[in-house]
C-alpha cells in the first residue's frame, strides 16, 4: 500500500477517534426485509451476511458490480469495465453463485450465472448478500453464495419521487427515477433507468486506449401490489432490461465485437393468509432472456442468438405450529424453453419439492433444517439438506454451526452445445461445514466465519478424442477460508462516523493438481468509512485485491480507492443531494482480468432530488 | 578500490574472447547470426482470453532451453493467438489471429523489425512469392463474403493491395508465382483452393477439392497435395481425402478417400515421406502410396507435428490450460528422444 494512502486511512481513524459520543444512530438506513430473505434468515441459520443499504448504491450506482465490489466478500471477473461481470464466493465460479430476484433464482440458464452488469442497480429497494451454502431451498448453484435482490411492496401511506443524475468522466450518465404512491389498499412503485458510457479511457502505462468498450443500458420496472381484504394480497413485480454493449479490447488483441442483452422478468404473487400463524403464497413467473452476439458491430446481420423462456409456478406455505416452531414447505414446477444458434430448441421442466423448519429450543439455543429434491426426467438430482444450529452465549455473542449438501445442474450450454454438448453430464455436488462468531454491541458489530467447501464432479470443458471441446465432470476442489467484517458506528452532536470493514482469506485448490484455482485471490480486504457532519456527508472506500493467476499469467495484487463527498442543499426546494466522486484517487494501475487494465482517475458528479 | 587480481583477469579473459572471435573470422567461419540460431522455435498460441502468443526456443543440442524468447528481447507481446509463423529469408513473421496483427522479426536474434497491425482481419498463415507477401484472412468467420488475402508490401511492410475470395482462406503455400489458398470454410465447411497468379495479383482458377481442405504441400514431382479433413461432428459427417493436383493443369489428378472417422489435424511432407496425425495417432505414407496405413507409426496425444532432418516433432497442449509438450522422435526408429515443457497451447515448429 501506497503511504499516501495509509496516512489517509490513519487520519480518519484519528478524526473517529476525536467523536467523544454518540447522540443518534447514523443515517444507513436499511429498509425491512421482503419475504425472500426473511425466510433465509429463519430457516438457515448462522451465515454471514451483508446488507447493502441505498445509500451505499446512491454511492457506486455506475453497476451493480461495483457496488458489491466494493461492499462484500463477493469477487467478480469484470472482463474490462462494464462488460461481463461474474461474481464468485469464497472461491467457487460463478455458476455456483444464486442470484434471487423476489425469490426467484434468476441465474442464466445458458451459462449458469448471472452477468452482473446487466442487472440494474437502481431497481431495487434491498440488496443482500449471504455467503455460504444456506439458500439451499433456491435450488442450483447457491454453492458459494447467494445474492438477493428485493422489491418491498408495503400497504402504508407513502408519496415519493426521486430522481438521480449522474455525469462523470469518459462520457458516463446515469438518469434514474423512481415513484411510489402507496395506501392502505394500494402500491404503486414505478421505475426508469439510463445508463451510458463512451468507456474509452487511456490505459495507464500504455498508448492504448480502451476501444470499443461503449455501452448503454435502460430499465423499466413496475412494482403493484394491491390489498383484497385483510387476509388476501396481490402483488406483481415487473422488471425490464435491455443492454448494449461492445466488447472492450485487451492489450494483446483489439475488439469489435459487440453484445445484446434483453431481460424480462415478472412475478405474480398472491398471499393468503389462512389464520395469523399460517400463510400460503402462490407464484408465477415467466422470464425471458436473450442475449446476441455480434462478431463484427459494423455487421449487423451475422450475429449468433440464444434465448430462454421460463415459466415457474410455486405453492408456498408457512406456519407457525408455536411460538417456537415454525414450518414451510414449498411445492413448485419449472419449465424453461431454450433457443439459439449453438444448438437446438430443448425444454426442461422441474418438479421440485422443499421443506424447512426452525425450532427456538430455548432462549439461546435454536436450529434451522431445509430440505430439497428435484425432480426431472433423464436426470438424478441430489437430495440437499442444510442444518445450522445458533447458540447464543451470552448477550453479545453468538456461536453458530452449519452443514449443508448443495450442487449445480448442467446448464444448457453443457448438455446440448453443438458442437460438443454432453447430454450424459452429472450435477456438481459439494459439502460444507461452517462455523460462525458473531459479536454484537450497540456500537460494534464483528462477524467471523470459517469455512470448509469440498466439490466433485465440477463441469470441465477440455477437448475429447475427437478434439473437439466438450464437458465432463472431472475437478475436485477443496475450499478453506475465513471471512471477517465488523462495523464500528459512533456519533456526538452533528458529527456521526462508521467503518464497515471486510476481509476473507481463500485457499481453494483443485485436488488433482494441488494448485490454487484461477481467479481466486487468497486475500481480499474492503473498506469504508463514512462520516456526516451536518448536511455534508464525506466517504472513502478502498479495496484491496491479492494476486490471481490465469492459467499461466499472474495477475499481480492491488488496491484502489475512491472518496466522495456528498452535500444536501437545505434551503432549497426538496433539499436535492449533489455529490461528487473521485474514483481511484491514487490513480492505481490494476487489471480485473488479464490484460484488461482498469481506468486510472476519474471523476464523478451526482445530484439527487426528491419530491 | 578495485581488485587488481579481479581487473587483470578481466583483461586477460577479454583477450581471450577478443583473440577467439578473430580466430574465427580468420577461419572463415561465419559469425553467428544470434542467440536463436541452430535450434528450433515453437510457436505457442497462448491463451484466448486477453493472452498472447509467445515463442519457445530449444537449440539443437537440447542443451538450451528459453521460453517467451520475443517478449524478452523486445519488451512487448506478440498479441493474442499466435497462429503461425512465416519466414522470408531471415524475417519471421509472427501472425498474430485474435491480436490482427504481424510482428515482423530477425528469425535469428528475434529483434523486431517493425508490424503490420493495418488491414488485417483474423489473419491465419502467410506465404512468400514474386517479392511479395500473402496473407490469408478470414474476416468474420461466419461472414462468406468478407474474406481475403492481404498483399504485403515487402519492402515497406505495409498491405499494399487485397484479393477477395471464397470463405475461409486457411493456409497458403507459393509455387514459383503461383500461390494456393485452401479454403477451410471459417466457421462452415469450405472444399476449394482459390489459384492465384502473383504477377496480377488476382485469382485465375477455382479448384474442386474434398471437403474441409487444410495443409497443402508441393511433393517432389511437384504436385500440390491437399490434405481435405473432413469434419466429425457435422450432420451428417462430412468425409475427408487426400487430393493431387496437377500443378502445370490445376486439375485434380488423384484422391485417396478417407475412412469414416479419421479426421487427421495435422499434415506434413519430409523425405519423401507424407505425416498425417488425428488427436492421438500419427500416420506416416509414402508419396506415391494410394492407400492410407491402417496402423500409425506413434501414438501419443497430438496438437501439432513438424518432420524435420530425421526427427518428429509433436506438440502436446495438455490440457489447454497450462502449459504444453513437445515431443521428438527419431523418424525411423519411432523411438522418443526428448521432451520439453514449452508454452501454452504449442502448435507449430519451426526449423533455425
Amino acid at each position: 500500500m501506497k503511504l499516501k494512502q495509509v496516512l489517509f486511512i490513519v487520519l480518519w481513524f484519528f478524526v473517529a477517534c476525536n467523536l467523544h459520543a454518540q447522540k443518534d444512530s447514523v443515517a444507513v438506513k436499511l429498509d425491512a426485509f421482503s419475504l425472500s430473505i426473511l425466510k433465509v434468515k429463519d430457516f438457515s441459520k448462522g451465515y454471514s451476511r451483508i446488507l447493502i443499504s441505498d445509500s451505499l448504491v446512491t454511492k457506486n450506482i455506475k453497476s451493480l458490480t461495483d457496488v458489491l465490489r466494493f461492499n462484500s466478500f463477493i469477487y467478480f471477473k469484470e472482463n474490462g469495465l462494464g462488460m461481463v461481470s461474474s461474481p464468485s464466493f469464497r472461491g467457487t465460479n460463478a455458476s455456483q453463485t444464486a442470484v434471487i430476484w423476489n425469490g426467484i433464482n434468476i441465474n442464466s440458464q445458458l451459462n449458469g450465472q448471472t452477468d452482473f452488469n446487466i442487472v440494474s442497480a437502481n431497481s431495487y429497494n434491498n440488496i443482500s448478500v449471504r455467503s455460504g451454502g444456506g439458500g439451499v431451498l433456491y435450488g442450483s448453484g447457491a454453492i458459494g453464495g447467494t445474492v438477493h435482490l428485493n422489491n418491498t411492496i408495503s400497504f402504508k401511506n407513502i408519496t415519493k419521487n426521486n430522481l438521480l443524475l449522474k455525469y462523470g468522466s469518459i462520457n458516463t450518465q446515469h438518469l434514474s427515477y423512481d415513484f411510489v404512491k402507496s395506501d392502505k389498499k394500494n402500491h404503486l412503485n414505478i421505475g426508469l433507468g439510463y445508463n451510458a458510457s463512451d468507456n474509452d479511457f487511456k490505459y495507464l502505462n500504455s498508448n492504448l486506449k480502451n476501444d470499443n468498450g461503449a455501452f448503454n443500458n435502460y430499465n423499466f420496472d413496475v412494482n403493484y401490489g394491491y390489498k383484497i381484504d385483510p387476509k388476501n394480497q396481490l402483488k406483481f413485480y415487473g422488471s425490464s432490461f435491455f443492454s448494449k454493449r461492445d466488447l472492450s479490447r485487451t492489450l494483446n488483441a483489439p475488439s469489435n465485437d459487440s453484445y445484446k442483452d434483453i431481460s424480462l422478468k415478472n412475478l405474480l404473487e398472491w398471499n393468503r393468509f389462512l389464520s395469523a400463524k399460517e400463510n400460503i403464497t402462490t407464484r408465477v413467473a415467466y422470464l425471458f432472456d436473450e442475449f446476441k452476439y455480434y462478431d463484427n458491430k459494423e455487421n449487423s446481420d451475422i450475429f449468433s442468438i440464444g434465448s430462454t423462456k421460463r415459466k415457474i409456478t410455486q405453492v408456498d406455505y408457512n406456519n407457525s405450529l408455536t411460538r417456537k416452531v415454525k414450518i414451510n414447505g414449498i411445492i413448485g414446477f419449472e419449465s424453461t424453453k431454450a433457443e439459439g444458434t449453438s444448438f437446438l430448441t430443448h425444454q426442461r421442466n422441474i418438479f421440485s419439492a422443499v421443506f424447512s423448519l426452525n425450532h427456538q429450543i430455548t432462549n439461546s439455543l435454536s436450529y434451522g433444517l431445509q430440505f430439497r429434491k428435484e425432480f426431472q426426467k433423464d436426470f438424478e438430482a441430489p437430495f440437499l439438506y442444510s442444518l445450522g444450529i445458533e447458540q447464543k452465549i451470552s448477550k453479545n455473542y453468538t456461536l453458530s454451526f452449519n452443514t449443508s449438501k448443495n450442487f449445480r445442474t448442467p446448464t444448457f450450454n453443457d448438455l446440448y452445445w453443438n458442437p460438443g454438448g454432453n447430454p450424459d453430464l452429472k450435477s456438481e455436488n459439494s459439502y460444507q461445514f461452517e462455523i460462525g462468531n458473531a459479536i454484537k454491541f450497540k456500537k460494534f458489530q464483528i462477524q467471523l466465519n470459517g469455512f470448509y467447501i469440498k466439490s466433485k464432479d465440477l463441469i470441465q470443458w477440455t477437448p475429447n478424442d475427437s478434439g473437439i471441446w466438450s464437458p465432463i465432470n472431472i475437478n475436485q476442489t477443496k475450499n478453506i477460508g475465513l471471512e471477517f467484517s465488523t462495523n464500528y458506528k459512533r456519533s456526538f452532536k452533528n458529527h456521526s462516523f462508521s467503518i464497515n470493514a471486510n476481509y476473507s482469506y481463500t485457499s481453494a485448490k483443485d485436488l488433482d493438481t494441488n494448485t490454487q484455482l484461477i481467479y481466486v485471490p487468497k486475500n481480499r480486504a474492503n473498506f469504508l468509512a463514512n462520516y456526516n457532519y451536518k448536511n455534508f456527508k464525506f466517504y472513502y472506500q478502498t479495496l484491496i485485491n491479492d494476486k490471481v493467476t490465469f492459467l499461466i499469467d499472474t495477475i499481480p495484487a492491488y488496491s484502489v480507492s475512491n472518496v466522495g463527498v456528498n452535500y444536501q442543499l437545505l434551503k432549497i426546494k426538496n433539499k436535492p443531494n449533489i455529490g461528487f466522486k473521485i474514483n481511484n484517487i491514487y490513480n492505481s494501475y490494476y487489471q480485473n482480468t488479464l490484460s484488461r487494465p482498469m481506468p486510472g482517475v476519474n471523476f464523478q458528479l451526482t445530484t439527487n432530488l426528491n419530491f | 578500490m578495485m581488485n587488481i587480481k579481479k581487473a587483470i583477469l578481466l583483461t586477460v579473459l577479454s583477450g581471450v574472447l577478443l583473440s577467439s572471435c578473430n580466430n574465427n573470422n580468420d577461419d572463415g567461419e561465419d559469425l553467428p547470426k544470434g542467440d536463436y540460431e541452430n535450434g528450433i522455435l515453437i510457436a505457442n498460441e497462448g491463451a484466448f482470453s486477453g493472452g498472447t502468443g509467445t515463442v519457445s526456443f530449444i537449440s539443437d543440442d537440447y542443451l538450451t532451453e528459453e521460453s517467451g524468447i520475443y517478449s524478452a528481447v523486445n519488451g512487448e507481446n506478440i498479441g493474442t493467438i499466435l497462429q503461425s509463423i512465416g519466414f522470408n529469408g531471415d524475417d519471421a513473421y509472427l501472425v498474430a489471429n485474435v491480436g490482427n496483427k504481424i510482428s515482423i522479426a530477425d528469425r535469428y536474434t528475434m529483434e523486431k523489425i517493425t508490424e503490420i497491425s493495418q488491414g488485417l482481419s483474423n489473419p491465419r498463415y502467410i506465404a512468400f512469392a514474386n517479392g511479395k507477401g500473402y496473407v490469408t484472412n478470414w474476416g468474420e468467420g461466419g461472414d462468406a463474403t468478407d474474406d481475403y488475402i492481404a498483399v504485403v508490401d515487402l519492402a515497406s511492410n505495409t498491405i499494399s493491395t487485397t484479393i477477395s475470395v471464397a470463405e475461409g482462406p486457411e493456409q497458403v503455400i507459393a509455387d514459383g508465382n503461383t500461390i494456393y489458398v485452401s479454403h477451410k470454410g471459417g466457421w462452415g465447411s469450405g472444399n476449394t483452393i482459390s489459384v492465384i497468379d502473383t504477377t496480377s495479383d488476382t485469382v485465375t482458377s477455382t479448384i474442386t477439392v474434398g471437403n474441409v481442405p487444410d495443409e497443402m504441400i508441393i511433393d517432389n514431382s511437384g504436385n500440390l497435395v491437399v490434405s481435405c479433413e473432413g469434419s466429425a461432428w457435422s450432420t451428417p459427417e462430412l468425409l475427408g481425402s487426400l487430393v493431387t493436383i496437377n500443378t502445370s493443369t490445376n486439375t485434380v489428378s488423384s484422391t485417396i478417400d478417407f475412412a469414416s472417422g479419421f479426421h487427421p489435424g495435422n499434415f506434413v511432407f519430409s523425405n519423401s515421406n507424407i505425416y498425417l496425425s488425428t488427436s492421438s495417432d500419427v500416420y506416416q505414407m509414402s508419396e506415391s502410396a494410394s492407400v492410407i496405413p491402417t496402423s500409425s507409426i506413434i501414438s501419443t496425444t497430438v496438437y501439432g507435428i513438424s518432420v524435420n532432418d530425421g526427427k518428429i516433432y509433436i506438440t502436446d497442449a495438455k490440457d489447454y490450460v497450462s502449459n504444453g509438450t513437445l515431443k521428438i522422435f527419431d523418424a525411423s526408429s519411432f523411438v522418443e528422444l526428448n521432451e520439453f515443457t514449452v508454452g501454452l497451447v504449442p502448435g507449430k515448429v519451426y526449423f533455425n
